[in-house]
């Protein structure tokens, strides 16, 4: 039958697998058949080479680099569901809590680097902090504007019990944030990523980030375009934890 | 509590409402001293819009509610149980909940047909028991004016008739109670207590059926 799962199957697979070959296809035409120069685009084995030569191993930033991305975005995560939380509770909070929010919301977290090396010089708390505030004020916006919108039927229920929405915490704005929030969580991981990344351009001794500023320092392009090569299979990675994971916990959605 | 408050006299006088560019009623007043009363009309002629008027979720351009029960308590067709709760938080969620022991006849035997989802969560129910369970909630409820829009939805032939009765002995207490349905054969009324929604375009019109 035209456009049945067995048929669409092969064919998406084929187009996947094109997807994923695409880029280093052109990466390998244009060094080895296009004949572009080293010194702007490193040839794949050079590439494969650099992997070879760092010392630590890349796993070893690689998963330094995760760990932060990982407690900083869960606090970050935390805290912006968090406030959003408490601005439900009333309209004085939300009113009190969202100018300052939204200021800080649009710094950009490569321009507080230098605060939080004079606050925290150069500790991992600072590291952990910056992905933080890259995450949480976006997540509270997000949030709070996801309790801002009930379906009629809730909206009836809520004045027919004579129940405020924002004062049901755990039974509905928890529950509420968590089943719309995830569009938010994957972009705010891509902040989260740019936001290790330079946090571990300055006083870092391991991660992508020391590796990508490492490779400038020394003009190895080769290692600059594995580092980056990592970051994005790592962002990858995770996008697809948070997709598998949010899968859990929205069990109410799960399909019987 | 006014005095009106304390009759089961619903009574509305020159009600006019419309949504954006879609006009409901003009001049509409409806009285009635019937304890349980079945609305039916056409989809899309105002029962619910009237239904959330008369739980002061809506309120009219002009006119007034003259007389009104009250408390209300009104259920939507929509399902608004919270899916990621169990049955039992769902029901608690209304302060008024008795507890699965604090039903007498005939509201007990329905509280029985749902006592043993009490733990399912209410994503994981079908459609008839998510229903059953959101009228299981009203019915227990203090108020003294039900609205119910289509409250037999998706209810099994058993469950729908333990409602009506349940429905029945909610009003024969002293509650009001307004339904819409298209059930209303399984309630056995006498026509003084069936209203029917004009179908005269663009504005609805209420009469008893006679």
């Amino acid at each position: 039958m035209k456009g049945s799962a067995q048929e669409k199957k092969p064919s998406l697979l084929l187009w996947r697998a094109f997807g994923v070959a695409a880029i280093p296809l052109l990466w390998w035409a244009m060094t080895d058949i296009v004949g572009v120069s080293g010194r702007y685009l490193p040839s794949i084995t050079a590439v494969a080479y650099a992997w070879q030569r760092v010392s630590p191993p890349i796993w070893t930033h690689a998963f330094f680099t995760a760990s932060r991305l990982s407690v900083g975005f869960v606090l970050g995560t935390a805290l912006g569901i968090g406030l959003a939380l408490v601005m439900a509770r009333s309209p004085a909070s939300e009113a009190a809590l969202i100018p300052s929010i939204q200021s800080l919301r649009a710094i950009p977290a490569a321009a507080t680097v230098p605060f939080f090396l004079l606050w925290f010089g150069f500790s991992e708390g600072g590291r952990y902090a910056l992905v933080l505030l890259a995450v949480a004020f976006n997540v509270a916006v997000a949030a709070g504007q996801i309790l801002t919108r009930h379906s009629s039927a809730h909206e009836c229920l809520f004045k027919s019990l004579g129940l405020k929405a924002g004062h049901l915490t755990f039974r509905y704005c928890l529950p509420r944030i968590l089943e719309d929030i995830l569009p938010t969580l994957r972009y705010s991981m891509a902040l989260a990523i740019g936001a290790v990344t330079v946090s571990e351009l300055l006083g870092s001794q391991v991660g992508l980030g020391y590796l990508i500023q490492t490779s400038r320092l020394t003009f190895s392009l080769d290692l600059l375009f594995l580092a980056m090569i990592v970051l994005g299979a790592l962002s990858a990675a995770f996008d697809l934890l948070l997709k598998v994971l949010w899968g859990v916990i929205i069990f109410w959605r799960r399909p019987q | 509590m006014t005095e009106a408050g304390k009759s089961q006299i619903i009574e509305v006088r020159d009600l006019s409402f419309a949504y954006p560019s879609m006009p409901v009623f003009r001049s509409f007043s409806w009285r009635t001293d019937m304890p349980l009363s079945v609305i039916q009309g056409p989809s899309g002629c105002g029962k619910t819009t009237l239904l959330k008027i008369l739980a002061n979720q809506l309120n009219p351009q002009s006119g007034h509610i003259a007389s009104m029960p009250n408390p209300s308590r009104l259920i939507l067709q929509d399902d608004a149980l919270f899916p990621w709760l169990r049955v039992d938080g769902n029901l608690t969620l209304a302060s008024d909940w008795p507890g699965w022991d604090g039903f007498q006849e005939p509201f007990a035997t329905f509280a029985a047909l749902l006592a043993p989802l009490h733990r399912r969560y209410a994503a994981f129910l079908s459609f008839g028991q998510r229903r059953a369970v959101e009228l299981l909630r009203v019915l227990s409820s203090n108020a003294r004016l039900l609205l119910l829009d289509e409250p037999l939805n998706f209810l099994d032939s058993e469950k729908r008739a333990l409602a009506v009765q349940c429905l029945r002995a909610r009003a024969e207490s002293g509650t009001a109670v307004v339904v819409t349905t298209h059930y209303d054969a399984d309630f056995g009324l006498e026509p003084a207590a069936r209203f029917a929604f004009g179908t005269d375009l663009p504005v609805s019109s209420l009469r008893p059926l006679m």
